[in-house]
């Protein structure tokens, strides 16, 4: 398997380079015992393919001096890419897209890492159906008591509760109780709203990665 | 000849290390790592992507003579390579001028005296 990567990575080498020492660093190759050692053969064809074909543009062009002594033993046992010439437009052109692939796939990646997830097995078990109130009824903007000055939105869609707190993404809400509910990403994470006589919900206590503090409604 | 010479200079590691290598025997680029890797008693490991760069550009200055291949050698694929008159003598000066950044470095070390707290 070694072998035949490092004899690909020759392969890929500029032709003039290829014809004239490709069979030779091959010999090398089969030389050297382990796998270690073999293994660092194979990085070092890996610079050596980089660095001619981005650092010997002479090889790029040129054909192998017909001078050069080859024997009927040693005929190349390579294909070479000798009518391949990588234009420089052609490099930057491949340089640019890998490097918007790559943005493209981080950017990705990045916001594919929190997932709406409603009801996991787990939480669902240990629900309590709460006494029937309306979600519409807990939406609306908290503003967090001093010091913090911030405020949690709640809002209900689609028959859910859902929160969102400062630098933190939206979270759906789970109902435990008329008065409690808890985030969907654990139950530790609660928010406990605070109720009138007449049922009007006035304010909020969040419990959230350990830390707990209160809010009052400012509006629907 | 000195000024043409002179323009080689300094030579890079790699190619500094097997010049020398050749100026005892003819060797293949196998032997070539090798006597290498004697010389710097382990220290500097010269892969065959590296040797075979340099080995291109010092036959290319016609410091080193490809010789071809061996008769009796156990692996028909390897070349000989052999130290030309001129890659001997830019050997020769890169040495001295090795030797004359050896003397200099000595003397400043000697001259060098503790400072003061």
């Amino acid at each position: 398997m070694l072998r035949l990567c490092y004899r690909c990575l020759l392969r890929f080498h500029p032709a003039r380079f290829c014809e004239r020492f490709a069979e030779e660093m091959l010999s090398i190759f089969d030389h050297v015992e382990g796998r270690a050692l073999r293994s660092k053969l194979v990085a070092d064809a890996f610079v050596s393919l980089l660095r001619q074909w981005t650092m010997r543009p002479q090889n790029w062009e040129q054909k192998a001096a017909a001078s050069i002594p080859i024997g009927a033993a040693a005929a190349p046992a390579f294909f070479t890419l000798g009518e391949l010439k990588v234009r420089k437009s052609a490099l930057f052109c491949g340089a640019v897209l890998t490097l918007i692939l790559y943005c493209g796939l981080f950017l990705a990646l990045r916001h594919s890492r929190k997932h709406y997830v409603y009801l996991p097995s787990a939480l669902s078990e240990s629900v309590v159906s709460p006494e029937r109130q309306p979600l519409d009824s807990y939406a609306g903007v908290y503003f967090l008591d001093p010091p913090n000055k911030l405020t949690v939105i709640l809002t209900a869609r689609s028959g859910h509760l859902m929160v969102e707190m400062p630098r933190e993404w939206k979270s759906v809400l789970v109902p435990v109780s008329g008065t409690r509910f808890v985030f969907s990403d654990g139950q530790e994470n609660w928010i406990e709203f605070s109720k009138h006589g007449n049922g009007v919900i006035y304010g909020i206590r969040v419990h959230r990665n350990g830390s707990e503090f209160q809010a009052h409604r400012v509006m629907n | 000849m000195k000024r043409d010479l002179n323009s080689f200079l300094p030579l890079s590691a790699a190619s500094l290390h097997i010049l020398l290598s050749l100026a005892a025997d003819d060797l293949h680029g196998y032997g070539i790592m090798q006597e290498v890797l004697r010389q710097s008693e382990g220290k500097y490991k010269l892969g065959p992507g590296t040797l075979y760069d340099n080995l291109q550009k010092l036959t290319e200055h016609s410091f080193v003579l490809e010789l071809g291949h061996r008769a009796g050698d156990d692996d028909p694929r390897r070349r000989y390579y052999r130290l030309s008159t001129k890659g001997r003598a830019v050997l020769s000066a890169e040495i001295a001028r090795l030797e004359r950044v050896i003397r200099e470095g000595k003397s400043r070390l000697q001259s060098l005296r503790p400072r003061k707290a």
